[in-house]
């Protein structure tokens, strides 16, 4: 158990990446939809389909401080909302705006991630057109509805005037890049031919210097630990001098100052633009320097820049390194050494029978073959394998804003960070969890004056638990907060429309929240919106074949659980033999196995049950379940695994143990139907398909099959 | 292909000193160092040649900086020279041109 | 067999000229769409999956895809199901699921045109005539034409979870 860390520095420009791209995505969404409407009105999928992507730009801008791209957003939402819940009209003119909006949001996008210029005049033209199309009114000038234009510290530089004058500046620069720079890839050689350009002949001097001189048994020859200094003369902005770094180097790791130009001592202009940048300590972490020449905004205004020449190489840095790939292509990549590592061990079973001595090469070629297919395959799968860390990060410093802007106090818990997923688990809980903290947060938890008139600690708790029970990964959500108010959700439910009744169950009241268009919130916060955050939540989990449980207890709090499956995920297992069959039980499950002793089984009511320190537990006979033949019936031939099923403990009768593996999770259900009793399947080495038992299913299967069941507990 | 071959008094370094190689690089001077640290007596100043590096980007120039400054910080004073044209242009690019004081041109022996 | 013949089976997918595989199960000889047959391969390495019923012979790993197999001659009590070296799998793509059918033998490929396909007959087969769509000619042997869709996906094959329970 741990707490949240505060992210480092790195982690947030990563965050800060996703999040971009998560825009883009949306943005591109938006588009499409609203593109292929031509004119129509957009049916209700479509309108809470762009919604949504409207809500989660907002809510991702929020998150990172990117403040300037919630104003835009928010008036979208407000529009989108009333013509959702059919309070004003559709225009086809309103698709026009919409597309526009886009543009303007795209361009914004542009702005952080790239730092190419914002034009504010075009934020606000379209916001206002935006408000009176919500006011409905005609051209009514706009009244101060909103926020008056946003005083984001970056967007403020990125207007700024880039001059055209073609005096020439002398700057003094200097670049203490992270001591990671050259392990990532960057070629400093480049960056720095690429600023010498920038000078006038003769205009360009540099200085290494290095930060600290080691011994060379202490020195680490990768790391970085040299500051350079750079004067130049040249006719290029501080802005322009700035973009050679852009994506290498953040911008406290420059210092660009600007002398007194000796041409023209008088005239040198006031405003130094890249040089007040630098010095700054910068408030806004995406925000990058901005490029020279103002550009037309336009569609696709984000990923104008990645084909540009000299774009590919930098983005190396940008990324840290990695790319960003299909996870289509990497599941294909696992079959095809899923398939390799069965032709190996055919290949293998084939040479078994051929004479050592005599094909003595052919058997150590198929033994490096096997050592490198099995290497590959470890490699392979790890490519899909991140801890939940990485999402888990994401939210102390999203609670704390949130918490600052709600007025509340909350402690932030997250437990289970290295808990291991899927790669594209993680990209898609990642929404999911972020909506049900704000949610918890927002309605959840209350004021701390409100807690104490309770008895309650002033500070609230969140905590975010990940786990992998049984074959499931479980990720949980909870609060010590008011819990969920059953009457007040019935009341706005009939008042939404959504079919309730006061006789409902509470697990039936908790599902009501999840109806598109149901809110709790007493009035439209910038922070949860207007109820499209459980609808989400849901159709996102459920879309990874999940699911999300709620519970609550009044006054103390409540807990949303997502439970997803393995079908993505990788799974530690351990195989065993029943009949000729194999299995695969998750090692999560097990406690330990063992060749129970004669004096150790028991039988009570008629079931045999097994003595483990004074536990009696009962045994669950795999042949049975599964109806197959073998010659290990009895307990004292086979071995017993005892496995956890969360409290409830159990045994099972296997034949034999085979091995521990790491098994990549297939999906039965893509071609065939769900199987009873399992969590997916895998294939093994030699290419034939097992079970991955499903522990607490069998556990039920078992009780269905035998109606009486063994008071195993009573015997003890 | 990389390589250092150490007498007292005298480095002479090989091949490409760059990133990737900079871990192997910084083991043959480590050995290099301690050649000249275990010479009896040890030598005043080394003479580091440089004639045949082929390569040279930053990763590299500031190892060989280190190295320099290894030397100087135990008392002997490197002398680098022979470094080819080119490359000296690059490490004058990167502002390793003082560090390295590798002199333009191969020096006459 | 013709750009033309395969236009119009999928313009037409009830049977009409087109490409059919056929197959034979004890006596009779089957034809399927050929469009929807993915690849023909060996029996081995079956994993059998418990409680299920006899024809259901149970999941292979095709490339690291998971796919049942359901031997129609079990299905149809027709033939003798025994297994060796040359059983043949049709593995087929229907419904968007991937799935392999045991059967007698692989016959051939074979085009019809729409003059050789007369409706089916009202008995007669060892399949249920609800998922036959007419008979074929060839050669004077007769060609029991099956909608193969219609026949994986129903709800006796037991291949696939009804909707309401997914």
């Amino acid at each position: 158990m741990s707490n949240g860390k505060p992210g480092s520095d790195i982690d947030i420009k990563r965050f800060n990446q996703v999040f971009f791209e998560e825009c883009a995505e949306h943005l591109v969404e938006m588009e499409r939809i609203l593109i292929s409407l031509s004119d129509r009105e957009p049916d209700q999928e479509q309108m809470n389909a762009i919604f949504r992507a409207a809500h989660s730009i907002k809510g991702g801008a929020g998150i990172f401080g990117f403040d300037d791209m919630t104003v835009v957003t928010h008036v979208m939402e407000s529009l989108l909302d009333r013509l959702r819940k059919h309070e004003i009209g559709f225009t086809a003119s309103m698709v026009d705006v919409l597309l526009e909006a886009g543009d303007v949001i795209a361009m914004q996008l542009a702005g952080h991630r790239e730092g190419s210029v914002v034009r504010q005049e075009a934020i606000d033209a379209v916001r206002d057109k935006l408000q009176r199309l919500v006011d409905n009114g005609p051209a009514a000038p706009p009244v101060a509805v909103v926020e008056p234009p946003d005083s984001s510290p970056c967007s403020g530089a990125l207007i700024r005037s880039l001059g055209d004058d073609t005096a020439t500046h002398r700057f003094e620069l200097s670049f203490t890049p992270d001591d990671n720079i050259f392990r990532r890839g960057i070629r400093v050689e480049s960056i720095i031919a690429e600023l010498s350009e920038l000078a006038q002949p003769g205009g360009f001097a540099s200085r290494a210097e290095l930060v600290e001189v080691p011994t060379l048994a202490e020195f680490d020859p990768e790391n970085c630990l040299t500051r350079w200094h750079f004067t130049l003369t040249t006719p290029a902005s501080a802005d322009q001098v700035m973009e050679v770094f852009m994506f290498v180097a953040d911008e406290e790791q420059l210092n660009l100052r600007e002398l007194p130009s000796e041409r023209l001592p008088a005239a040198a202009p006031a405003n130094l633009p890249g040089a007040t940048a630098a010095a700054e300590p910068s408030t806004a972490p995406g925000a990058a320097p901005p490029v020279p020449e103002p550009r037309l905004e336009g569609r696709r205004a984000y990923d104008r820049d990645e084909t540009s020449p000299g774009a590919f190489g930098r983005r190396q840095g940008e990324a840290e390194s990695s790319i960003r790939v299909n996870v289509t292509k990497v599941d294909q990549l696992i079959n095809q050494v899923g398939e390799l590592l069965i032709t190996q061990a055919m290949l293998a079973q084939v040479a078994s029978e051929l004479d050592p001595v005599r094909y003595e090469t052919l058997h150590k070629g198929l033994l490096q073959l096997a050592r490198n297919s099995r290497d590959l395959q470890g490699s392979v799968m790890s490519i899909r394998l991140v801890p939940i860390s990485i999402v888990f990060s994401r939210f102390p410093r999203m609670v704390r804003e949130l918490a600052g802007r709600l007025g509340k106090s909350v402690e932030l818990k997250t437990v289970g960070e290295t808990t291991e997923l899927d790669k594209g688990l993680i990209e898609k809980v990642a929404d999911p969890l972020s909506h049900l903290v704000r949610n918890a947060l927002d309605h959840g938890l209350e004021t701390s004056e409100v807690r104490l008139a309770n008895g309650k600690e002033p500070t609230g708790t969140i905590q975010l638990k990940a786990s992998q029970v049984a074959g499931r990964i479980v990720i949980e959500v909870s609060d010590d907060g008011a819990g969920l108010n059953r009457d007040k959700i019935l009341a706005k439910a009939s008042e939404a429309g959504i079919p309730c009744s006061e006789s409902m169950s509470d697990e039936e009241v908790w599902q009501l929240i999840f109806a598109a268009g149901f809110s709790t919130a007493d009035q439209v916060t910038d922070l949860s919106g207007r109820g499209v955050g459980m609808d989400v939540v849901l159709k996102n989990v459920q879309a990874m074949g999940g699911r999300v449980q709620i519970a609550s207890q009044a006054g103390k709090g409540a807990c949303v659980t997502i439970s997803l499956p393995l079908t993505l995920a990788i799974l530690n297992g351990l195989s065993v033999a029943v009949g000729a069959e194999k299995f695969i039980i998750p090692l999560s499950a097990i406690i330990e196995s063992l060749q129970p002793k004669p004096d150790q089984l028991k039988s009570v009511n008629g079931k045999q049950v097994v003595a483990v320190r004074g536990e009696y537990l009962p045994i669950l006979r795999l042949h049975e379940l599964f109806n197959i033949e073998t010659e290990v019936t009895d307990p004292r031939q086979g071995i017993l695994v005892l496995v956890d099923l969360g409290g409830e403990k159990t045994a099972l009768l296997v034949d034999a143990l085979l091995d521990e593996q790491q098994v990549v999770v297939k999906s039965i259900e893509t071609n065939y139907r769900r199987v009873a009793g399992s969590a997916g399947a895998t294939i093994l080495g030699d290419g034939r398909v097992a079970l991955i038992l499903d522990v607490a299913e069998l556990f039920e299967m078992a009780k269905k099959a035998q109606p009486e069941p063994g008071p195993a507990k009573e015997a003890a | 292909m990389q390589q250092t071959t150490s007498t007292p008094g005298k480095v002479v370094l090989t091949g490409a000193w760059t990133m990737d190689q900079a871990v192997e690089g910084l083991s043959f001077l480590a050995l290099a160092l301690q050649d000249q640290l275990e010479a009896t007596p040890p030598p005043t100043s080394t003479e580091v040649d440089l004639s045949q590096v082929r390569e040279l980007d930053a990763c590299g120039c500031q190892l060989l900086a280190v190295f320099l400054e290894n030397l100087k910080g135990n008392g002997i004073l490197p002398v680098p020279h022979g470094l080819a044209p080119a490359l000296f242009d690059t490490t004058r690019l990167l502002g390793f041109a003082g560090l390295l004081g590798a002199q333009d041109g191969p020096k006459e022996t | 067999m013709t750009m033309q013949g395969a236009l119009k089976s999928s313009e037409q997918h009830r049977t009409r000229g087109a490409e059919f595989l056929t197959f034979t199960l004890a006596e009779e000889t089957y034809g399927i769409d050929i469009l929807r047959v993915q690849e023909i391969r060996g029996y081995d390495a079956v994993t059998r999956i418990a409680n299920t019923p006899d024809f259901i012979k149970g999941v292979v790993n095709l490339r690291g895809v998971i796919v049942p197999i359901v031997d129609l001659r079990l299905k149809f009590k027709v033939g003798q199901a025994t297994y060796h070296e040359f059983t043949v799998v049709i593995i087929i793509n229907v419904a968007d699921k991937v799935v392999g059918m045991v059967v007698d033998g692989v016959s051939d490929v074979v085009a019809l045109s729409e003059e050789q396909i007369k409706p089916a007959p009202e008995f007669g087969s060892a399949l249920d005539t609800r998922y036959l769509t007419g008979l074929g000619t060839v050669n004077d042997d007769m060609l029991i034409l099956i909608d193969i869709e219609k026949l994986i996906a129903s709800d006796e094959m037991q291949l696939m979870d009804r909707i309401a329970e997914a």
